[in-house]
């Protein structure tokens, strides 16, 4: 089964208060912030404070991401010695812009599990492209490392470089989303899409999530535990869709038992991509089944 | 670990604790105000000296004023403010 990534929850890594108790919305992963929300003068206080918490809070098998500063400044080096050690699932790269930026970091990872005595390629990575040159060179930085699960939109500073801003309907953003899908399908990581900062517009938060769900986006960034519910209701599964995805799957597998070649349900023929979406459906449904 | 300055990491929050470290030469003295001082005073007590007995620091004056924070955050802090004791000034 897939891992979900509907939902991915910010945290600034310089507030132990929401760090302690985070997991209790139940995001699909959490992400704890080096970069732009901690300020200059806490960025070593909050590197310690989520070093300590990957290592004594249990955060009940939701997936934790740790977004470092990038490598051009003083911070980047000093983030990925400390927060290695700590284990988190994935270290997620801001601004990147080609593939050199993903192995510049992987190396360092590298080098740094076997000083720990961590295994090989157990921390996964995750990049952010952020800017017009990260996007058309998307898929290269998709197939940069295999410790790459998924690559990111961010949108604030991506729109400011191709001079423009946010719009509700989110057209100056259909390019670079389109650009990042397809480069994330093609090397079969996740695609992340961007957060949406007005927290209070729950009905055009809605709208964006329904739009970016049917691009095809594995889930959002987002920045408050109130968006959670939303994204996880559009991306639910509805009961008739479970109902025909499990029919299509034990058809499927009866099939294969008998060693049918062909396989159809009530007349329809029943081919790859049919048992692939029903695939999807029961992962987004949370519906066991073997493959 | 060697302190070469007076350093202080840490909020007043809720959840945090204020850390303050001085580096002396009478040995090692730790001051506790805490708002759970009766149930968690000897455990955040004991927390502290480990680590700075892990940073072999014998000799400091060790200020916290804690506001109900955690393990984690305790030790994050602590470790902040060491850290920031034993850099030199710019």
């Amino acid at each position: 089964m897939d891992r979900l990534r509907r939902t991915m929850l910010y945290v600034p890594g310089s507030k132990p208060g929401m760090i302690k108790d985070i997991y209790i919305y139940q995001p699909d992963a959490i992400m704890f912030d080096l970069e732009d929300s901690v300020s200059i003068t806490e960025k070593d206080s909050a590197r310690f404070l989520v070093s300590e918490a990957l290592k004594q809070v249990d955060y009940q098998g939701i997936e934790t991401v740790v977004r470092i500063n990038g490598l051009d400044t003083e911070f980047g080096l000093e983030d990925l010695k400390l927060i290695v050690q700590s284990k988190p699932d994935v270290i997620r790269l801001p601004k990147t812009e080609k593939a050199e930026d993903v192995w510049k970091v992987e190396k360092i990872i590298d080098k740094l599990e076997k000083e720990y005595g961590i295994e090989k390629g157990s921390i996964n990575m995750m990049a952010a492209i952020e800017s017009a040159m990260g996007v058309l060179n998307a898929a290269e930085i998709a197939k940069s490392s295999k410790r790459l699960i998924g690559i990111a939109l961010g949108a604030e500073d991506y729109v400011t470089n191709i001079k423009t801003k946010r719009s509700p309907e989110g057209t100056e953003l259909l390019f670079a989303r389109s650009q990042i899908l397809n480069a994330a399908r093609a090397y079969n990581i996740a695609a992340i899409d961007t957060v949406y900062s007005d927290v209070d517009n729950i009905k055009g938060f809605r709208r964006e999530v329904e739009h970016i769900k049917q691009l095809g986006f594995d889930g959002k960034s987002i920045i408050n535990p109130k968006q959670i519910e939303v994204v996880h209701d559009v991306y639910n599964p509805k009961v008739e869709e479970i109902e025909e995805a499990i029919e299509i799957w034990d058809t499927m597998k009866k099939a294969k038992e008998k060693g049918q070649g062909v396989i159809s349900l009530r007349g329809k023929m029943i081919d790859k991509p049919i048992i692939d979406r029903a695939k999807r459906i029961l992962d987004l449904a949370g519906v066991s089944y073997v493959e | 670990m060697k302190l070469k300055k007076r350093a202080v990491a840490g909020t007043m929050e809720s959840s945090d604790i204020m850390v303050e470290v001085i580096p002396w030469d009478r040995g090692l003295e730790i001051n506790l105000q805490s708002d759970v001082m009766k149930q968690y005073g000897k455990h955040i007590e004991k927390l502290v000296s480990e680590i700075l007995e892990e940073n072999n620091i014998n000799n400091a004056c060790i200020n916290l004023n804690d506001k109900g924070a955690l393990d984690f955050t305790i030790a994050a802090r602590v470790k902040t403010a060491l850290y920031r004791a034993g850099k030199e000034d710019k």
